[in-house]
């Protein structure tokens, strides 16, 4: 059941009819039970693994909340992260490394015949055991108070608009949220939800699911394109996976919010962004966050030296691919990122943390359009069926080669790209992501008509997956 | 209800405002929603006084599948006599050749390209949607080669998950009726492939080939000259590799008997008339049969028993010249005036 669905336009209302006409107890109770319910949609052999995770995060926490000893606190967190990344590392990395060690044992004379498990992955497992991980340190660290509801830190881990793909919930923030009673939204909050769902429902749906069919044709078959259209094509992939995972994100915020839970922002504009470090500021801001509150900052940060800062960035780039997949595309993709951000702070340095600054069409153009290149160039190697396949596209890009472009191509990327900039700069300039609740009531009813208009244009017969969903 | 100073109780004002908060969510949100509805219909609307000059959108698995549903449920409950086969029939019947006295009105629902297992859901289909009194069923003796095996189960599989086909039979759910209906009743929607795509008309080469204008009566005129080629040279081509291609990898299947006997027997049990017709063949194609004239001859016998023996009135056939033959299979126009007017007699129209 995608949030692209009929199915979810019937399920969340239902659960909201039956949510908001119970005492808070009950509440915990339906969403857990329409989280797991959700969640078993997409196979329902994996809600064990989800209950594992839940089941030993919480158990970590009760038991920290009692031991104050710090080599057996060390330990009982110790067991969340095997477990998590356990269940992690298995389902989502044992063919990966299966085949590279065997490979790279190869080269050395080494013949392992490791065995061959077809192992299928869960959906949404590196978000949960994400959410799990980060409440098991928080409390490892005594910065905050663990659970003693069962049931809420159930819901905590499982809560469905957010279960498959994020945001990555930070416990300090959203367990409070869950224990204590959440207040009814009134007219207005149910206004600025709808429009958020609204939003990302044209962006999923009118411009990332439009454009798919273009970028997978140019992806698959790249020596029949010529270099524009290559170079289209890796433009068209940026607006297909922003289009995509903001939209699933727009449409989580907007359910929670629907529900009475505040999720954190996920995308602030960043193909905007005038550096790669502002970028990572404003693109998945809950991974990028996680990785450096729970990654980088534990490896030292920026506090031991120039090199070692470097060292750090690289590495926790270099995770953060490989958390998105076990492909060595990802590694790439999350080196490059690495690489730039290392570059950036050597001769950049501090001009490119200002993230907050006003955005100025006369100064920031081009150093906006110079950034929305270099991440491109990492998208490719994203996107990719391989490394080697990568560079071949970037090669028909940058070797000129005659090729007509498809017009419904060029109009399709023409009307995304106007409308994806469209949508950041009305962001940008009201600086709320329901700017269009702030339309008087006929030019809502306008923009959501066309809206609605052009979702029915594009919807197709079955829904589209959300890319994240498979990382 | 209200206190000693007049002003309003304790336990009222809240309900009060209550109902004027939501008096005044309500005036907010009719005008939008109103809104909404009128550009989304107004961009209906225009779709609609578009639509002569977009493409047909395909929506079934195959167009002439689309336009021979489209055109049977136009003609019901008109249609009391209706032709089922694959391509061989498809070709060799002209319903507008055909008397209507004896017969009533006829229509030709045979599907090129298609093999024996959707040939039998649509019987199904076809007998849902307009109930004939009779159902004419013309096969040759591919019916019962397995020689295709994987590739015919593809085109079954898609065939069966396709929403309108699920709907057409009885048993889709919720979502593929509001998909139908939604191809039905909404341009924006049944128009949105040419919508996505304004330059280029995508299924225009598709649509030449496998839908091809048909008459009222669902008769594929065309079939020859689209599905063969349009120049003599594409033509000649064609014809060399149907007559290579027609029995490649001919392996009678007992299964394919038995399913096809199943069919029969199942259209009987609704109280439709079959009747089986074995249809005619050239020389051309006896050759092509691996064990030549004896196994065509056993493969023949099987059939005629298998429909008999199932309730179906048998009307036999045999090998014709093949001046009648616009390849080892299909009936050129010679042939289709010669076999409506032959199954007419066969069937007992009276001229």
């Amino acid at each position: 059941m995608t949030f692209n669905s009929l199915q979810y336009a019937v399920f969340l209302p239902a659960v909201l009819l039956v949510y908001w006409s119970v005492s808070h107890r009950l509440q915990n109770l339906l969403l857990l039970v329409a989280s797991y319910f959700f969640y078993a949609t997409f196979g329902w052999r994996f809600v064990g693994l989800l209950l594992l995770s839940t089941v030993t995060d919480y158990t970590v926490g009760r038991v920290l909340e009692h031991t104050e000893d710090e080599p057996r606190r060390k330990l009982v967190f110790a067991c969340s992260l095997v477990v998590n990344l356990g269940v992690l590392g298995f389902f989502k990395y044992y063919n990966f490394f299966s085949d590279e060690g065997t490979r790279a044992f190869g080269h050395l004379g080494i013949h392992l015949a490791p065995p061959v498990l077809r192992v299928l992955l869960p959906v949404g497992i590196s978000f949960y055991t994400f959410h799990g991980i980060s409440y098991a340190f928080d409390v490892f660290r005594r910065r905050i108070e663990p659970c003693r509801d069962p049931v809420a830190f159930a819901v905590f881990v499982a809560f469905f608009p957010q279960l498959v793909a994020g945001p990555i919930g930070r416990a300090h923030i959203q367990l409070p949220q869950i224990v204590h009673e959440r207040t009814r939204p009134d007219a207005t909050q149910v206004g600025r939800a709808v429009s958020l769902i609204l939003l990302g429902l044209l962006k999923k749906v009118a411009i990332a699911d439009l454009l798919a069919p273009y970028v997978d044709s140019n992806f698959a078959n790249p020596s029949a394109q010529g270099s524009i259209s290559l170079l289209l094509g890796a433009y068209a992939f940026a607006l297909q996976i922003y289009g995509d995972f903001s939209g699933y994100s727009d449409i989580a915020r907007g359910s929670a919010w629907l529900l009475g839970v505040n999720l954190p922002e996920n995308f602030n504009q960043p193909y905007l962004s005038r550096s790669i470090t502002e970028f990572w500021r404003r693109w998945h801001i809950s991974l990028s966050s996680w990785l450096r509150d729970y990654l980088y900052v534990p490896l030292g940060g920026n506090r031991k030296g120039r090199w070692n800062t470097y060292r750090n960035l690289m590495l926790t780039m270099l995770i953060g691919g490989l958390w998105h997949g076990a492909a060595t595309t990802f590694v790439v993709w999350g080196g490059l990122h690495g690489l730039y951000l290392s570059v950036e702070r050597r001769f950049l340095g501090g001009e490119t943390r200002d993230a907050e600054r006003a955005w100025s069409w006369r100064t920031d153009l081009v150093p906006a359009l110079i950034t929305f290149q270099f991440v491109c160039l990492a998208w490719v190697f994203f996107r990719a069926p391989s490394a080697a396949g990568a560079v071949h596209y970037l090669a028909g890009i940058v070797k000129p080669r005659a090729g007509s472009v498809d017009r419904n191509f060029l109009l399709t990327l023409l009307v995304a790209g106007v409308v994806t900039i469209a949508i950041d700069a009305a962001q940008r300039v009201t600086l709320d992501h329901t700017f269009l609740t702030r339309l008087r009531p006929w030019s809502q009813g306008l923009v959501y008509g066309l809206m609605g208009s052009a979702v029915l244009i594009a919807a197709g017969g079955t829904p589209v997956p959300f890319i994240y969903f498979r990382f | 209800m209200t206190g000693s100073d007049g002003a309003p109780a304790a336990d009222v004002l809240p309900s009060r405002r209550r109902a004027r908060t939501q008096r005044s969510w309500v005036a907010r949100v009719v005008p939008i929603v109103a809104v909404a509805v009128l550009v989304a219909v107004f961009a209906d609307l225009v779709v609609t006084a578009a639509a002569g000059h977009l493409h047909q959108p395909q929506y079934w698995p195959t167009f002439e599948s689309q336009r021979k549903y489209d055109a049977l449920r136009a003609e019901a409950p008109a249609a009391t006599t209706v032709f089922i086969g694959d391509s061989v029939l498809d070709s060799a019947l002209d319903p507008g050749l055909l008397p209507v006295s004896g017969l009533g009105s006829s229509f030709n629902a045979s599907l090129a390209g298609e093999p024996f297992q959707v040939l039998s859901d649509w019987t199904r289909i076809v007998t849902r949607a307009v109930h004939p009194k009779t159902i004419v069923l013309g096969f040759d003796i591919n019916v019962l080669n397995d020689g295709n095996a994987a590739g015919e189960a593809l085109l079954a599989d898609a065939f069966q998950r396709s929403r309108p086909v699920a709907v057409a039979e009885g048993r889709g759910d919720l979502l593929d009726h509001l998909d139908v209906w939604l191809h039905e009743h909404v341009a924006l929607f049944k128009y949105r492939s040419a919508l996505r795509q304004p330059f280029q008309n995508s299924n225009a080469a598709g649509a030449q080939i496998y839908d091809p204008p048909l008459t009222a009566l669902g008769w594929n005129s065309d079939f020859a000259a689209k599905e063969l080629g349009n120049t003599p040279a594409d033509l000649s081509a064609a014809v060399t590799k149907i007559d290579h291609d027609i029995l490649l990898d001919y392996h009678f299947d007992d299964d394919r008997l038995r399913d096809f006997a199943s069919l029969v027997a199942q259209e009987r049990r609704t109280g439709v008339n079959v009747v089986f017709v074995s249809m005619p063949v050239s020389p051309a194609f006896v050759q092509a049969v691996p064990g030549g004239r004896a196994d065509f001859d056993a493969a023949v016998t099987a059939l005629k028993r298998a429909a008999g023996a199932s309730g179906a009135r048998v009307v036999p056939s045999g090998l014709w010249p093949s001046r009648y033959f616009a390849d080892a299979a299909h009936f050129n126009r010679a042939g289709t005036i010669r076999f409506s007017a032959w199954i007419a007699s066969e069937l007992g129209a009276r001229p």
